[in-house]
């Protein structure tokens, strides 16, 4: 169960992700399933990877999108369950990374607002078991 | 090999890497090259931008892997190696190593496992173990025999243990076709069916340079501007490929196990005079079968980009640090769907076209 006082961090070594155009791209390297998140989803993701707590979130989501805080609030933690549960994000007691705004890549426009949408891409899990990705490794 | 898990890598590394066994492979190696000096062989290559040192001992083994990297071979250089691999054929030399065993439940492309310090990586497949030490800058790899190496194994010769070894912030080895036309590169990027080989070697076949159809170098310039680096210049075909190009069915080796429904071609005996080494990225294409007569371009979004290179190429790159690296191709460079319907024929004229209109 999570609560809007949460940060969550993207779940190291196995998950790597960017954030492009606003639209985040997530893969799971352990499972070769792989994500996408696009306008309102790649908000919250951007917010949430930076270390904002699920209540900053929804507090963002709400101001730019114009809509109702309970809304905005219901969303993002609903969406914030499911990357959970995909194992994309995990909680985190880490402070957040920068306290500078998010940098959207759509340059501020103002989009229509639609509930994020988790995409989830499987075609290659089971070439991904057969053939395990090579592992992030330390510098020598 | 011991069972122990490691700590600070990915959990799904659950076999551990003996620095003993390297250690002893690398001393096989040391006597097989003294002691069978009739069986040696030593190249230079060019390898995404650094030097690359082969030495094969074996006769058969050198035949079988160093065709697809003779087009980066280099007659000698100043610079000190950046890597060196050292293999030989344990039944060739008459000198045995230590094979490991394939984890149960794994197919014939094994699997890559690594020290508890990141420091030693290997490569443990049927008849062949690879050990890369990153801090040596060294593969050593013992074969049983050439006679019992897969298709990819002679096409792609150590492109996984390659992948970590040349990975860096601005350098990776990804999966994805190159193919160049008046000094500008296309990557055709897709998982594997999407259609990145055929548009490769239909491009090669009506006059463009080849770099490669499945695995090449990916480094980022300080300008922002993007390299590719061929890596093997041959192509590993199925039976729909051989029925496309009927008259590479000549040059076509196939495999000796039954379930290696491919064939190899070593694209140099066809083009010796269309491989090239590297060339500035010009654009990202995305081929994809659609249904339909006609083959078209099409605008793509960043997002559409990187999902058709990311995944596959994360298998082949290490992780995290590689997803940078391609997020930052796609930003900078035109992205495109490459829509296959009926008229394949027309493709190379379209990349062409695309590409003079971007270099506009």
């Amino acid at each position: 169960m999570l609560t809007t006082g949460d940060r969550l961090r993207v779940s190291e070594p196995d998950v790597a992700a960017r954030v492009i155009d606003g639209e985040a791209i997530i893969i799971n390297l352990s499972t070769g399933v792989y994500y996408s998140l696009d306008d309102v989803g790649g908000v919250i993701w951007a917010l949430l990877e930076r270390g904002a707590s699920l209540g900053e979130t929804a507090a963002a989501v709400a101001d730019r999108y114009e809509i109702p805080a309970e809304q905005a609030r219901a969303d993002v933690e609903r969406l914030a369950l499911e990357l959970c549960q995909e194992e994309l994000l995990v909680r985190s007691d880490r402070e957040p990374s920068s306290t500078a705004p998010v940098q959207l890549g759509n340059g501020g426009e103002i989009r229509p607002y639609a509930p994020p949408r988790l995409n989830r891409f499987d075609d290659m899990a089971e070439l991904f078991a057969q053939d395990p990705p090579l592992p992030e490794l330390p510098d020598v | 090999m011991d069972g122990s898990a490691t700590e600070g890598l990915s959990e799904r590394l659950v076999l551990e890497v003996d620095h003993g066994a390297l250690a002893a492979n690398r001393a096989a190696f040391d006597r097989a090259w003294e002691t069978r000096p009739d069986l040696t062989s030593e190249s230079l290559h060019h390898l995404c931008g650094a030097v690359l040192r082969l030495r094969v001992v074996g006769r058969a083994l050198a035949r079988a892997i160093r065709p697809s990297l003779a087009h980066l071979e280099i007659a000698e250089s100043y610079a000190e190696p950046a890597l060196t691999i050292d293999v030989w054929d344990h039944e060739e030399t008459g000198v045995e190593g230590r094979l490991e065993r394939v984890p149960d439940g794994l197919g014939p492309y094994g699997i890559v496992i690594a020290s508890k310090d990141g420091r030693i990586v290997a490569e443990v497949r049927w008849y062949v173990t690879s050990y890369l030490d990153r801090a040596a800058r060294r593969i050593v790899s013992g074969v049983k025999s050439a006679e019992r190496l897969y298709l990819d194994q002679r096409a792609r010769p150590f492109h996984r243990l390659l992948s970590v070894a040349f990975q860096n912030r601005d350098l990776a080895i990804i999966h994805s076709g190159l193919v160049s036309h008046e000094e500008r590169g296309v990557l055709f990027a897709g998982k594997g069916g999407s259609g990145k080989s055929t548009t490769s070697i239909l491009c090669l076949r009506d006059g463009f340079r080849f770099l490669g159809d499945d695995f090449v170098g990916l480094q980022a310039v300080s300008d922002g501007s993007f390299v590719g680096h061929s890596l093997y210049s041959t192509t590993v075909v199925d039976l729909d490929h051989l029925r496309r190009f009927p008259e590479f069915i000549t040059n076509a080796i196939p495999s000796r196990y039954s379930d290696e429904f491919k064939s190899m071609i070593y694209l140099t005996d066809i083009f010796p005079n269309r491989i090239e080494r590297r060339v500035s990225i010009g654009a990202v294409v995305l081929p994809r079968v659609v249904d339909g007569t006609e083959t078209v371009v099409r605008p793509a979004s960043k997002g559409e980009a990187m999902l058709g290179l990311a995944p596959s190429s994360l298998m082949t790159a290490t992780g995290a640090r590689s997803i940078d690296l391609l997020g930052d191709l796609v930003t900078g460079t035109p992205c495109f769907w490459l829509d296959l319907g009926g008229d394949m024929d027309r493709i190379p004229d379209l990349v062409a076209q695309l590409l003079t209109e971007e270099a506009r």
